[in-house]
């Protein structure tokens, strides 16, 4: 069988805040259609990687490319096919959830129409369809991520970063959002996203990535990492193996394994 | 498919019109009163906590309330004794020192001359500054 297509594909990624390593030496590689959870406990990197990814930081070393392209020399062109969900996002006072999606829309050059087209059905199944006349700067952190998941997806892109994305939410809109990613991944597109909450990434994705002191500890599909790491136990055991450093860091040894198709 | 982005002037055109987006809705909230949907009931954000900071203006409205009020009390009298002042002073004719001291030789030169002690009668003589 022929391997997958590489959409995301970091190499030697590292970030040093002075004397604080934040991510050291990440290699890993992301497939088209792939559901990819990057797990790991507060402060272990995941947000510094995703950030680095999204060119909202620059890296200290290596590099990094989404369907080709490299997320640093070429960030505008890169977020054309990438939708971005950030952990804490953060919306100008003075202007309703509409006008923030109109110009979202804007930008990415699609016509009112269509923006309004895009967001509609996105608003109904977040159910923020009757806040779109309110100001956004007033919504509640749950309100506020809807409103961005809905910003990163006007343009219908081919690859998704969401970054803890059911924080804040409430246990329905938090169903809604797993089931659409399900049927975003249904529809080919990819998706990567960070989170601590290991049931929904033992729920949701292919493989998972465990990040430890800013170092790849472990990577795989969940049957890989289980007999790996916790001779077929939950993912909730094979996280403590990996965090309690029995696990030797993934990047020292061949790396990112990507499925086959 | 994703779209194609719109040119850089075109991108750089919308950041001002956002900016003016915010100032409109800013003006407009200001000034018309919010118009409200049927049924609707509008979300209200969680009350923050009162801290130390009312008391503190309570206390600064207080300060200046007693400042001005002492302020406005001080500039009454003043205004009001100065008016008592000139009240007493009308009539009086204020002169220099030295026609003072001329005013007060022709006295003496008059006494003198008519055997009278008195200065001239319905002239308050007084030891002035300048001429009014």
């Amino acid at each position: 069988m022929d391997p997958a297509p590489l959409v995301l594909s970091i190499r030697g990624l590292s970030k040093r805040y002075g004397g604080f390593q934040a991510v050291s030496d990440l290699n890993l590689d992301v497939a088209r259609g792939e559901i990819f959870a990057l797990l790991g406990p507060n402060g272990a990197g995941k947000t510094t990687t995703i950030r680095m990814l999204m060119g909202i930081l620059q890296p200290t070393a290596g590099s990094a490319s989404i369907d080709g392209i490299d997320c640093f020399r070429e960030r505008a062109r890169t977020m054309r096919n990438v939708g971005y969900l950030p952990d804490e996002p953060v919306f100008h006072d003075y202007l309703r959830a509409r006008e923030i999606n109109r110009f979202v829309g804007d930008m990415h050059g699609l016509t009112r129409g269509a923006i309004d087209e895009r967001s509609r059905p996105l608003l109904e199944r977040l159910q923020l369809d009757d806040a779109t006349e309110e100001y956004a700067v007033n919504f509640s952190r749950g309100m506020k991520k809807k409103l961005a998941l809905v910003c990163a997806l006007l343009h219908d892109p081919t690859f998704l970063i969401l970054d803890e994305p059911t924080s804040g939410l409430d246990p329905l809109v938090t169903r809604t959002l797993l089931d659409l990613v399900r049927t975003w991944s249904g529809a080919g597109k990819t998706i990567f996203f960070s989170t601590h909450l290991l049931d929904q990434a033992e729920k949701l994705c292919h493989r998972a990535g465990i990040l430890f002191r800013g170092t790849l500890a472990a990577v795989g599909t969940l049957d890989e990492l289980r007999s790996r790491l916790s001779r077929g136990g939950s993912l909730e055991e094979v996280f403590f193996a990996v965090t309690d450093g029995s696990e030797k860091p993934e990047s020292e040894s061949t790396g990112a394994g990507v499925p086959q198709a | 498919m994703t779209p194609s982005p719109p040119g850089r002037v075109r991108a750089v055109c919308f950041i001002p019109r956002l900016g003016l987006r915010r100032w409109i809705n800013r003006l407009s909230g200001q000034l018309l009163p919010r118009r409200k949907k049927k049924g609707e009931t509008r979300r209200l954000a969680t009350p923050r906590k009162r801290g130390a900071s009312a008391i503190l203006l309570a206390f600064l409205g207080c300060t200046w309330l007693w400042m001005a009020a002492f302020c406005s009390w001080q500039f009454l009298s003043r205004a009001t004794q100065a008016s008592r002042e000139k009240k007493e002073d009308r009539g009086a004719v204020r002169v220099t020192r030295y026609g003072f001291e001329r005013i007060q030789k022709a006295a003496q030169a008059l006494a003198e001359l008519d055997g009278l002690q008195r200065p001239p009668r319905g002239a308050r003589l007084r030891r002035g500054g300048s001429a009014g």
